[in-house]
């Protein structure tokens, strides 16, 4: 009898990487960062910890109630524009986000040289932290609105023409049958952006003006100035809320599977 | 515009009130997104060495970027590690995906969580882990940025099955097993042609991802032959002129030709086999 079968690798194959190239890393990198505290590292984790998570979640908030709009719009489109309004948010996708950063900066010193000349006050937009949340909620809203547009398949035609029938208004029709469907998934995007969003370091290098720095971006000065140990310290400091973060988002796709496979 | 028109029987579900909000949040999501895109291709045609300047509408940055072997290095590395690295997630997870209908459905529920844990973890965390783990086993930094960049699109890759996962019939995999086929020949005659559209559709979104990776290239990647993305890293307060955009375009249209070419290709092949197939029935 044989022992390994082709389906047995075929099923150990993504483990197999996952083991080798996640867990391997991380696993040796904890176990030598993970036991000496830097002194700094109290000093300067807390606030950026809070800056990081504060900034990310409302960036994220808003690219999940934009992107979430645009998935119920995209619902209700002819299949022609349905294609057409994928392609446009596909569109910006292909730029790059760096280039987009770069893009930002410069929209933004026009706006607040035209806010200048009409007000006579200078208005500073760059290297703010409204300048950091407006250029992540700009590169998140993609995210959200393909993770939400997955999550209204389950919404049918006949659904709401049922409760239609029924004698249900349409801003009733809304809250009641639609929203709850794209909750889920929108809860599903929030949870997965943030995870993302908490990771970024190029918006608060290129936007922030040294104004507003996450964890990333402090790990990523302390690297390119010679600190790896302390740059890396930072960095397992943002592994704690991001495992946070992960864990429930595995439990909430464990129940959400485990309701679809029917356990 | 008249394209963006909602369906008429969608009128009487969403209301006006409804409707009149979405299409304002819409427009402004839109707008939020393709304004820089719309900037870039300006600042890259008519963008001069002084910052935020437009001048006359020329190429000059194009020809200044393509006649520079460094950039050009910058963009095939850029295009070679996407096709390859999304190819690697993709074939990762289209093994997985035909295992699991053999497999238990607590494999499978805890597979499918443990490979979105990954898309979870801090890039940045991880990226540092990389640095570090490539340094003590001495692996090369380009294959470290291959193996990391294929980790991120593992989580990608899945998604994009998963919810496609309907398109194969768990039936004909096992009927086909139950037959005498090999996992193997199963895989590849059976899977593979119920699940190419996701796995074509996978590949093609990871291999956007790929292309804007930025973590792994900016901590991994020092000198030598880079990425473009951490080509444009490294302009980041020491660059004003319009490179930057002129960088992005052209990764742009490499990539629309990339897809252009790709649907070219697979018209031919569909055009072919339809004529062979008409041409055995008049046999």
């Amino acid at each position: 009898m044989k022992l390994v079968t082709t389906r047995h690798l075929f099923s150990l194959a993504v483990p197999l990487f996952l083991t080798a190239a996640y867990l391997a890393p991380l696993a040796s990198w904890i176990h030598n960062f993970g036991s000496a505290v830097d002194s700094r590292l109290l000093m300067i984790a807390p606030k950026q910890l809070w800056t990081t998570i504060i900034y990310s979640s409302a960036a994220t908030a808003i690219a999940v109630a934009l992107g979430g709009a645009l998935a119920i719009y995209h619902r209700f489109l002819v299949p022609d524009g349905r294609r057409w309004l994928s392609l446009l948010v596909c569109l910006s996708l292909f730029v790059g986000f760096i280039a987009r950063n770069f893009a930002w900066l410069a929209i933004l010193g026009f706006i607040e040289e035209g806010l200048s000349s009409v007000l006579g006050v200078r208005i500073y937009l760059a290297y703010s932290a409204f300048a950091v949340v407006l250029v992540m909620t700009s590169a998140l809203v993609p995210l959200a609105f393909f993770v939400i547009s997955n999550g209204l398949r389950p919404l049918r035609d006949e659904q709401l023409e049922a409760a239609q029938v029924m004698g249900v208004a349409p801003h009733q029709l809304f809250r009641a049958v639609i929203v709850p469907i794209a909750l889920r998934s929108a809860s599903l995007a929030f949870l997965l952006i943030l995870a993302i969003a908490s990771a970024y370091f190029v918006t608060p290098r290129i936007l922030g003006g040294g104004k507003v720095d996450f964890i990333g971006t402090t790990a990523v000065w302390f690297l390119n100035h010679g600190d790896s140990t302390f740059a890396n310290q930072l960095g397992l400091t943002l592994l704690v809320p991001g495992s946070l973060i992960s864990a429930s988002l595995a439990l909430l796709v464990m129940r959400w599977r485990g309701r679809q496979l029917g356990f | 515009m008249r394209r963006f028109r909602i369906e008429p029987s969608a009128y009487a579900f969403l209301g006006t009130s409804v409707r009149r909000t979405l299409l304002l949040a819409s427009m402004l999501s839109l707008l939020w997104i393709l304004l820089p895109c719309a900037y870039l291709c300006i600042w890259a045609i008519c963008g001069t060495a002084e910052r935020d300047q437009l001048g006359v509408p020329s190429l000059t940055w194009f020809a200044d970027l393509l006649s520079d072997q460094d950039w050009l290095w910058s963009f095939l590395v850029s295009i070679s590690y996407a096709l390859s690295c999304a190819a690697a997630a993709c074939v990762l997870i289209a093994l997985f995906a035909y295992s699991i209908h053999f497999a238990s459905r607590w494999f499978e529920a805890a597979s499918g969580a443990s490979i979105l844990l990954v898309i979870l973890s801090p890039v940045v965390s991880l990226a540092l882990s990389y640095k570090y783990f490539a340094g003590v086993c001495s692996i090369p930094a380009h294959w470290a940025y291959g193996v990391g960049n294929t980790l991120m699109l593992l989580p990608i890759a899945y998604a994009g099955f998963e919810a496609a996962q309907s398109h194969v019939a768990r039936e004909r995999l096992q009927a086909g097993v139950i037959l005498g086929a090999s996992h193997g020949s199963n895989f590849l005659y059976v899977f593979l042609p119920q699940a190419w559209r996701p796995l074509v559709s996978s590949y093609i979104l990871c291999f956007l991802v790929s292309l804007d990776e930025s973590v792994f290239s900016i901590m991994l990647l020092d000198t030598g032959r880079v990425p473009v993305t951490k080509r444009l890293w490294d302009l980041v307060g020491v660059d004003s002129t319009p490179r930057p955009a002129a960088a992005a375009i052209i990764l742009a249209l490499a990539v629309l030709l990339l897809w252009g070419l790709a649907a070219v290709g697979a018209r031919v092949i569909r055009h072919s086999r339809r004529s062979s197939r008409r041409k055995h029935a008049l046999l």
